[in-house]
């Protein structure tokens, strides 16, 4: 779906008759299939000039983009796009621009009304169509312009930072739609800084530092990489016990408490979570997986 | 092509924006300021508020040209309204001419609009004055001027068009377009002057020929 290689960005920015270079991505690489997918990193990574690059907003220093194999604006018909804070002329109204939408893609009359309430319904902004956009508060216009990206039934979406400045029912909402949009076998590229979103959403996940892509795997194998080790809960003589244990003395334990006819209740595995991976990736500080994990047992 | 439904949403952005709505209840109470000031004035009290009246016209004509067209690029722009629009199937040059089109058609609008207003006001004034001009030559003045008035504004579009997306500050971009449109208006005597000199070379000559064709329609309404 997306294919990223080797790209590279550098700005130029005027400084009293000098120019410094700065550079923002430093020959980034990966791969979207048909998935959910989330770009995480922190405020000035690179990512926004990532998507602009993959949007074909500006152009890469080098490196290559490919979407369905081929330059973006060959298969525009196909994404649908939703810019990080986005604005629309607060003058016209909701349905003016979701039938404007719908003008662009060629969408016949005949399905646009079915079309139209389908998705308002679907972005719970009913009833609010006929007011015009200055009356909406952010987190509205932000769900009317993700509900103007699905008008086309795009194959791709591309989403940046479509969960900011949203409520938690706005998240919520958010989140069902690209869900849903895994379900149809969709794909949907986005970034984010709600790290638990992007846990609970996302096939695969890719880490941007510095304008460097530290991570890019599935969500489950990140975290099970990481696992710390068990937390073992038991009976031993009526009385509820608690245990950690390195991940390699797991059933060593078990069968030394199995022998001491102690009940096991419950093996819990201990890792971290995606944001505690993120954040010390983010801070630089090496993270232990697995295979080197001390238990406190 | 999608130059249609851009236009459409240019002219609905701008039809609903103040500055629209300004421009006409405006020149409605300019018409009416008009009476007064024919009345304080020697001579033909119809033709003076008449010269009156479509001069203002043609200012806040030029005004809000320059004001709908730097304003509304400058918000397409600023506000990363061109990044929604682009990551549709549109071309730039679908944008800019849809955007042109939207433009004009408001412009075309606001001249039908004004004629309206100015020659209604200028038929009461002529009755009210009790002067006989007949009812056609005013109407068809006015009717004539505003004509002229939506072609000026083509051009003028299509200049601060060219500077809006050349230059990054909007006001740059109305400062540059005002100098030019008042150097259109100021193009004739410079004309004379250069094509009687024989110290001016023929290249330059050509050039001011140039120039001054394609601000001829400010010529017209000198």
């Amino acid at each position: 779906m997306i294919e990223v290689k080797n790209l590279k960005k550098i700005f130029e920015k005027e400084k009293f008759l000098r120019k410094e270079k700065i550079t923002v991505l430093k020959g980034i690489s990966f791969k979207v299939d048909r998935e959910v997918f989330g770009f995480i990193g922190p405020n000035g990574a690179g990512k926004t000039t990532t998507i602009k690059i993959i949007m074909d907003f500006i152009k890469p220093t080098s490196g290559e983009v490919r979407v369905f194999g081929k330059n973006i604006n060959e298969v525009k018909e196909k994404v649908g796009f939703l810019p990080e804070r986005p604005f629309i002329y607060s003058s016209i109204k909701g349905i003016e621009y979701l039938q404007f939408c719908c003008d662009v893609y060629g969408i016949p009359y005949f399905e646009r009304k079915k079309k139209i309430s389908k998705l308002l319904e679907l972005v719970d902004l009913v009833g609010a169509e006929e007011k015009t956009i200055s009356s909406y508060s952010k987190g509205m216009v932000q769900r009317l312009l993700f509900a103007s990206t699905l008008i086309n039934d795009p194959d791709l979406l591309i989403l940046d930072e479509p969960m900011s400045g949203l409520d938690p029912i706005g998240r919520s909402i958010i989140a069902n739609v690209i869900k849903d949009l895994k379900s149809q076998g969709k794909t949907v590229f986005y970034s984010s800084h709600i790290i638990q979103d992007v846990e609970r959403l996302s096939d695969r996940v890719a880490v941007i530092i510095d304008g460097e892509i530290k991570l890019c795997d599935s969500v489950s194998s990140i975290v099970s990489k990481y696992l710390k080790g068990y937390l073992i809960t038991f009976k031993e003589n009526m009385q509820l016990k608690t245990e950690e244990v390195k991940k390699d003395h797991l059933w060593m334990e078990l069968e030394k408490l199995k022998s001491m006819k102690c009940e096991i209740v419950s093996v819990e595995p201990l890792r971290l979570s995606l944001e505690d991976i993120f954040v010390k990736l983010v801070k630089g500080e090496g993270i232990e997986s697995s295979s080197n994990s001390k238990a406190n047992s | 092509m999608k130059v249609l439904p851009i236009a459409k949403l240019t002219a609905k952005e701008v039809l609903k924006e103040k500055l629209f709505i300004g421009v006409v209840i405006v020149s409605a109470i300019f018409c009416v300021l008009s009476y007064y000031l024919s009345n304080i004035s020697a001579g033909n009290n119809v033709k003076i508020a008449m010269d009156f009246i479509l001069s203002f016209q043609f200012f806040i004509t030029a005004v809000f040209a320059i004001f709908m067209v730097s304003g509304s690029f400058h918000k397409d722009l600023n506000d990363k309204v061109i990044y929604l629009l682009y990551s549709k199937p549109i071309t730039k040059v679908e944008y800019l001419t849809g955007k042109v089109a939207g433009f004009f058609s408001v412009l075309t609008l606001l001249s039908f609009i004004l004629f309206l207003i100015n020659t209604s006001a200028i038929l009461i004034i002529n009755k009210i004055s009790n002067l006989y001009v007949p009812h056609i030559i005013l109407t068809g003045r006015t009717f004539i001027f505003s004509l002229l008035l939506t072609f000026m504004g083509l051009l003028l579009i299509s200049v601060v068009t060219l500077f809006s997306v050349s230059f990054s500050s909007s006001t740059l971009a109305m400062l540059v377009s005002f100098l030019v449109f008042i150097i259109g208006l100021e193009l004739s005597p410079v004309k004379e002057l250069v094509t009687a000199s024989k110290l001016i070379s023929e290249v330059n000559k050509i050039i001011v020929k140039v120039v001054t064709t394609y601000f001829q329609t400010f010529l017209f309404l000198m």
